[in-house]
């Protein structure tokens, strides 16, 4: 998923955000989906956003 | 004809073709022929009056006489007649005459009526002489026929008078009206061609020149003050213009410079993968930096010169506060800075949402942005008089008073913003979309910056 369009889609606007905002908030899902010491589920894809998938 | 006529009009001064000048002569004739008229009528009128009056007091006192008393009356009235005007006669009830200068009873001439016009036939030394008269009869008791008449030439004579003085004074009007139409229309024409020389300059590109004004309540001066007006904006826009082509390919080389210095260090001294990845995002962010300012630009032409709202919907001011609160509410925390929100006036307004939803955005990025670690940034949404003002208020370094104006500009960064990371755009896309919602953006120095959008509330 696309960072922008994740944003759009969260918060049901159109405009494009800062992308310090997007970090922020995505640092924050991170926190909450991804618990210390197990492997993280949210991963950045270079150039495009980021992709959910199980810890394996 | 026509041909010459043309060709006569083509050698005639400019002015005289104006139309200034051709309705102020015009008018002056037009005037100076109704106004010998009026005083003709007047004239006319009065003396006619004035003449009636008198026969008919006349007739009455000599009718009023015994009848041999009569006859010197007439003759009396007859006498004292210098000028020749006087008429009077005395008939029998046959009709033969009896006394007076009249020959006989003038036909069609009503007894015992009032004074009317007549043709009169007049008898003296110098023979008959038939003229038009007022006059007026009665009957007398013992059945004689009294006639009382006055010649009324001196009407006729008034009238040439008034013809006399009009032939006189028609061309002194023409003249004068002629004189005072050229130096109207050649007043106008020399403003006419300053304007001219202006507008040539102002096109060549000058465009400091302003059309002169005298001061006077004139049309000239009104039209050279919306002209001017005019010119104060495009010139306004034009600076602007200029500034920002300079700004964008200011602000565009930094970030593009910088992305060139990581790759050619990067391609240099890269030894391994995860090395040369941290160069390629580093990369990626530099040009997604100038990829947003392209994109900020663009949304603020679209919003500018698009002109027109699309979504247009009845927003709830209160729920919008309350998300952009959410929105930055954890970038506050992450800078350790304090984002009150207080939505207490629930209004609703006519307008984009996800425009309002932007500057509002905006206006708490720029504020927490601005405000130093440990400060404080509130988000009101308040009432004031027929409108809904939301508020962001912030303990920054705050606005100067002689930068207010400019911070809405493109690219405009306060000195205190240089090592700040943004683009200079935020304040102009708010500016955008508040004045195309027809709204009202302040920006005020209290401690910190308050920033003010003020959202006209639709009228009940």
């Amino acid at each position: 998923m696309s960072a922008v369009s994740s944003f759009k889609e969260a918060w049901s606007c159109k405009f494009v955000p800062a992308t310090n905002l997007l970090d922020v908030h995505m640092g924050r899902l991170r926190h909450k989906v991804d618990m210390p010491n197990e492997a993280p589920m949210i991963h950045n894809v270079c150039s495009a956003g980021f992709i959910l998938r199980a810890a394996s | 004809m026509f041909a010459a006529l043309d060709s006569f009009s083509v050698q005639l001064p400019d002015f005289v073709r104006t139309t200034t000048f051709r309705w102020t002569a015009s008018a002056f004739a037009v005037c100076i022929v109704l106004f010998s008229a009026f005083i003709y009528w007047e004239a006319a009128s009065y003396m006619l009056a004035k003449t009636d009056a008198a026969l008919t007091e006349e007739s009455l006192a000599i009718a009023a006489d015994s009848p041999d008393r009569e006859l010197d009356a007439i003759d009396d009235r007859l006498s004292q007649d210098p000028r020749r005007i006087k008429l009077a006669g005395l008939f029998g009830s046959d009709g033969h005459r009896i006394a007076g200068n009249l020959k006989r009873e003038p036909d069609g001439l009503k007894i015992d009526a009032p004074v009317q016009n007549a043709a009169a036939i007049r008898i003296d030394r110098d023979g008959p002489d038939e003229m038009t008269v007022r006059a007026i009869a009665r009957s007398l008791p013992n059945g004689n026929v009294l006639v009382i008449a006055r010649n009324i030439d001196e009407l006729k004579e008034l009238a040439e008078l008034v013809a006399r003085a009009l032939m006189l004074g028609l061309p002194f009007a023409l003249g004068f009206g002629s004189v005072i139409g050229m130096v109207l229309s050649v007043r106008a024409q020399k403003r006419v061609a300053e304007l001219n020389t202006l507008v040539r300059r102002i096109v060549a590109g000058d465009l400091r020149q302003r059309l002169p004004t005298q001061g006077l309540d004139h049309p000239f001066d009104k039209l050279a003050e919306i002209a001017n007006g005019m010119l104060d904006e495009i010139e306004a826009v034009v600076q602007e213009m200029a500034g920002v082509g300079n700004e964008i390919a200011h602000d565009l080389r930094t970030p593009l410079t910088r992305v060139r210095l990581v790759l050619e260090r990067g391609r240099a001294n890269a030894k391994t993968l995860e090395e040369l990845e941290a160069i390629t995002d580093r990369a990626i962010g530099g040009i997604d930096h100038s990829l947003t300012i392209i994109t900020t630009l663009l949304r603020i032409a679209e919003i500018e010169y698009g002109g027109r709202l699309s979504g247009l919907d009845n927003v709830a001011l209160a729920d919008l506060v309350r998300e952009v609160g959410d929105l930055y509410e954890p970038i506050a925390e992450d800078k350790h800075i304090t984002l009150r929100v207080a939505s207490g006036d629930d209004a609703t307004v006519r307008g984009d949402r996800d425009l309002l939803l932007e500057a509002v955005a905006n206006l708490v990025d720029n504020a927490l942005k601005f405000t130093p670690v440990g400060g404080c940034v509130e988000l009101a949404l308040v009432r004031g008089e027929n409108e809904s003002i939301v508020r962001v208020t912030d303990s920054g370094p705050g606005v100067r008073e002689n930068e207010r104006k400019s911070v809405t500009r493109r690219f405009y960064r306060s000195d205190k913003s240089r090592h700040t990371f943004g683009f200079g755009l935020g304040l102009s896309l708010v500016s955008a979309i508040v004045k195309l919602h027809g709204f009202r953006l302040s920006i005020a120095a209290g401690p910190g910056c308050v920033a003010e959008i003020a959202c006209a509330l639709p009228s009940a």
